[in-house]
């Protein structure tokens, strides 16, 4: 019972020290007055989710992809990448993975071209239910260190309402695809996941 | 193997020291053996052969049994105890694949307690949206000494062959195979007493081969290898524990990447030191470890971020050099001083990893965690705790041929969390949770325009009640409130700059009517407004909005006979969006409503378990799903999905030998989000076995 007799006073001086921690260190940056903006749209079906997507890719912002993101995201990569990046833990590829890799991946291009959802094979993307699932021929072509790599896959994306928006809860490379201008295999965007991994993360 | 010796004419000497270490292995472990048995330890006959025993069989994998008394335990059997054999076969059938496979196991174990086991397994696997198949043989043999025993030894050998055929949507085909063989040879002596501590000692010899083509290509590698490691326990009072494991490896042979065939190696190392301690109030660890490695080998030409670039180069593939450098350093402690208690931890990951070759270049990394958490049961009905969490971590990168690194790549998170548990009356629970997080994104230099804060606090109440016992009515009511601030720094960024502040109610309950039906029913009402900090201005295309979605889910549970259960449920959900319009003098806002979407799904299952080894199930769903959107004209969308699912599984044995599993549904489905390997399919997971 002794210590109950002091336990009220311990409490509040660690509910004052919480007050007074958070007020000191969470002080966030200003941000500088907005130029030239990037325009995303509300995510109220898959398509749009896409469009966000390739939107956030193109203008190398790694936040305005992560907030299409679910927090049950999963990646899971194509037997080509598997092959190169076995050693990858492609079993445990969420929400923070991806987060790392995509703020890694847009912070060191110099650009990107993509179209995600070029052409639609199977699905529709237009957010009826609360669930759905698309499959897309996706094309992109990353610009760095003075040359150009180029990305085609047969992908497989499943959405899901969080919240009261879609957001993208699975990304699933089914395999490369052919270069329609050279007829030679491209890889999947997942050799960049598993280059990423492979070089310890972030 | 006289195939597989056969293939290795070019790379005989690396065959030749495997072998010679396997032999090696086999021809000391008597000898060893022998010394392990005279080298008596305190565990042993401390213990007692009843303690001893006890602890064996609990697989207390500390425990180590003299040689001498497994062969006095063991005498009057046979040699061979027991032999497996296990002959299987399997289908599966679902959405994205068809497989079948066989496989034939074999486990033998012996009277000194030494097992030898075999594993063959064969599959297919052909996919049903995707022109591809997959043809896979994988077989592996295993023989280990007695793992009790302070001295032992094992053999392991592994073939893994697989040939993936796959044609593109415009037609292209390609074939990746593989071949990958690997044999190793471990020896292990434990329980050594020297200079007053025990130590235990490892060593494994092994080769590995591969013979691969991908994209027509070939990448073949022979390997051998050799590893040793030697770790010492030493406990200098019966408080603390001290632990050191030294570990070194090395790994030579050779390389062909494309048209390209070259010697490769590798060599590491490793040391650990690490003190438990418990004593008092006080227990906790502190370690530190240290490693590094070399790597010589055959890759494609690679860029500053590590991707195959060989567009325009005329050696696409090069003889990469990798090294690798990291120490890690950690103190966990936790005090417990009567009602209070503190958990601290502190830790630091340090790494350099280096490439030759590669545009990659020289890589740092480092990360600093800090964590503390301070608990008081404060009075008989109170527990409150806050914790602190803090991890820093950076990379900085010099690219190949560049003078100077590009800048710190920095991610800093900051977190501080509340909870408090009041017991409010009997069964009942209140929980609070405060909680506040910064995350930081710094790119030095401004190398990049991504750098960016997420400040986000939430608060949540929850109370759980239980009426009338574990069997009684469970009551839950939940209430969050978030608010998170997304703040990009950079102009190019900070346009989407927004606040979003949602609230969330959440009430459930549970009733168990009888015991042959239950009723469950779970509401949620969430609400979210989103303010763009910069809609204001005319650059920012931006306006703030709100989300509301309300859900409420109705299940039914029947069960009218111990073999049949029905459940019935119903799910309502509707979904409102709309755009603020404007703001008053006052301050208020308004909005107008974009859309409304209204979603009804009625789900039935029965399941009806026939004989106790054959069971009957169906599942249905029919879903409706009414989408109006305002705007000059109104619209309406009206879309129905459904699906039947019917089926049955059975679990038979015959003896004790033979057994036969199935599970077979058949499947029919329909809506806007089916896919046409969906629409009607079979669902099979098909398995016989026979053991003998």
């Amino acid at each position: 019972m002794q210590h109950f007799r002091f336990g009220s006073i311990y409490a509040m001086l660690m509910v004052v020290s919480l007050v007074s921690i958070s007020g000191c260190i969470f002080d966030a940056r200003e941000p500088e007055l907005p130029g030239a903006t990037v325009n995303y749209v509300d995510a109220s079906d898959p398509g749009n989710v896409m469009f966000n997507l390739e939107q956030a890719l193109i203008n190398l912002d790694p936040g305005g992809y992560i907030n299409m993101l679910s927090p049950d995201f999963r990646y899971e990569p194509d037997g080509g990448t598997l092959a190169n990046y076995s050693g990858v833990d492609w079993e445990n590829w969420g929400y923070e993975e991806e987060s790392a890799f995509i703020g890694s991946f847009l912070s060191n291009v110099t650009g990107i071209t993509t179209n995600l959802n070029l052409e639609i094979v199977e699905g529709d993307e237009s957010g009826t239910g609360t669930e759905a699932l698309v499959r897309y021929i996706s094309a992109t072509e990353v610009q760095e260190g003075g040359g150009e790599v180029k990305y085609r896959s047969l992908t497989t994306m499943e959405f899901r309402i969080e919240g009261t928006f879609w957001a993208l809860v699975r990304w699933f490379d089914e395999q490369g695809e052919t270069d329609p201008d050279t007829n030679s295999l491209l890889p999947t965007l997942g050799q960049r996941r598993g280059a990423f991994a492979a070089s310890g993360g972030r | 193997m006289i195939l597989w010796a056969s293939n290795f004419t070019t790379r005989s000497a690396a065959v030749w020291a495997g072998c010679v270490l396997v032999l090696l292995c086999l021809m000391t472990s008597h000898t060893f053996a022998a010394d392990a048995e005279n080298d008596s330890t305190t565990t042993a006959t401390g213990g007692g052969l009843l303690g001893l025993m006890d602890r064996i069989a609990q697989d207390d994998t500390t425990a180590v049994l003299p040689d001498s008394l497994i062969a006095e335990l063991t005498g009057d059997q046979p040699y061979l105890t027991t032999w497996d054999r296990t002959i299987s076969s399997n289908m599966k059938s679902g959405i994205r694949t068809t497989q079948v496979g066989s496989g034939f196991d074999n486990s033998l174990d012996f009277r000194d307690g030494s097992t030898l086991s075999q594993t063959f397994d064969v599959t297919r696997e052909d996919y049903r949206s995707q022109e591809k198949v997959v043809d896979k043989l994988d077989t592996t043999i295993n023989y280990r000494t007695n793992l009790k025993s302070k001295f032992r030894t094992g053999i392991s050998l592994m073939q893994n062959w697989s040939e993936d055929e796959m044609t593109t949507s415009s037609g292209l085909t390609t074939l990746n195979k593989r071949n990958y063989r690997k044999a190793n040879a471990t020896m292990q002596r434990d329980s050594l007493s020297f200079a007053g501590a025990r130590h235990s000692v490892s060593l494994v010899a092994g080769i590995v081969d591969q013979q691969g083509e991908q994209q027509n290509q070939r990448n073949d590698f022979a390997e051998s290898n050799l590893a040793g490691a030697l770790g010492s326990r030493w406990q200098p009072a019966s408080w603390i524990d001290v632990k050191t494991r030294a570990y070194t490896m090395t790994e030579s042979g050779e390389r062909s990447l494309g048209k390209r065939t070259n010697p490769s190696s590798s060599s590491g190392d490793s040391l650990k030191f690490r003190v438990n301690y418990d004593k008092g109030s006080a227990k906790g660890h502190f370690s530190i470890r240290q490693s590094n490695f070399d790597k010589r080998y055959l890759d494609y030409r690679r860029n500053s971020n590590g991707i195959i670039d060989t567009i325009g180069v005329t050696e696409t593939v090069i003889e990469e050099l990798e090294r690798n450098d990291a120490l890690t350093i950690e103190w966990s402690n936790n005090i417990h001083l009567g009602p209070l208690h503190l958990k601290t931890k502190l830790a630091q990951d340090v790494s350099e990893n280096a490439f030759r070759e590669s545009g990659v270049g020289t890589k740092e990394r480092q990360q600093d965690t800090f964590d503390v958490d301070l608990g008081l049961k404060f009075s008989s009905r109170d527990t409150l705790s806050v914790s602190y969490g803090s991890m820093k971590k950076w990379d900085n990168q010099v690219y190949r041929n560049a003078t100077d690194a590009r800048g710190r790549q920095t991610n800093h998170r900051r977190d501080v969390a509340l909870r408090w548990v009041h017991d409010l009356f009997e069964n009942t629970d209140l929980k609070l949770l405060l909680s506040t997080g910064l995350t930081q994104d710094i790119a030095e230099n401004e190398f990049n325009k991504n750098d960016r804060d997420r400040l986000d606090s939430s608060m949540n109440i929850s109370t759980g009640t239980l009426f009338g016992g574990k069997e009684g009515v469970h009551v839950d009511l939940s209430f969050d409130v978030n608010r998170v601030e997304d703040i990009s720094i950079r102009k190019e960024r900070s346009g989407n700059n927004s606040i979003k502040e949602s609230y969330e109610l959440t009430p459930s309950y549970l009733w168990p009517v009888a015991s042959w039906l239950d009723l469950n029913q779970s509401f949620r009402v969430w609400i979210q407004y989103t303010d763009y900090v910069f809609s204001d201005l005319e650059t920012v295309n931006k306006e703030d909005n709100f989300n509301k979605r309300g859900n409420l889910d109705t299940r039914v549970t029947i069960r009218p006979t111990r073999r049949l259960t029905v459940t019935i449920s119903h799910n309502y959900n509707i979904k409102l969006n709309g755009k603020k319009s404007e703001t008053d003098a006052a301050g208020r806002d308004f909005y107008f409503r974009d859309s409304d979407q209204a979603i009804n799904k009625i789900n039935a299952s029965l399941s009806w378990k026939v004989t106790p080894w054959f069971e009957l199930d169906g599942t249905t769903y029919k879903s409706h799903d009414l989408t109006t959107r305002f705007g000059n004209t109104t619209t309406e969308t009206e879309r129905f999905s459904g699906e039947l699912g019917l089926g049955g599984k059975l679990h038979k044995k015959f003896s004790a030998s033979r057994t036969v599993s199935a599970g077979i549904r058949k499947f029919f489905a329909h809506g806007p989000n089916v896919q046409k390997a969906g629409q009607d399919y079979w669902d099979m997971d098909i398995a016989a076995s026979w053991r003998f």
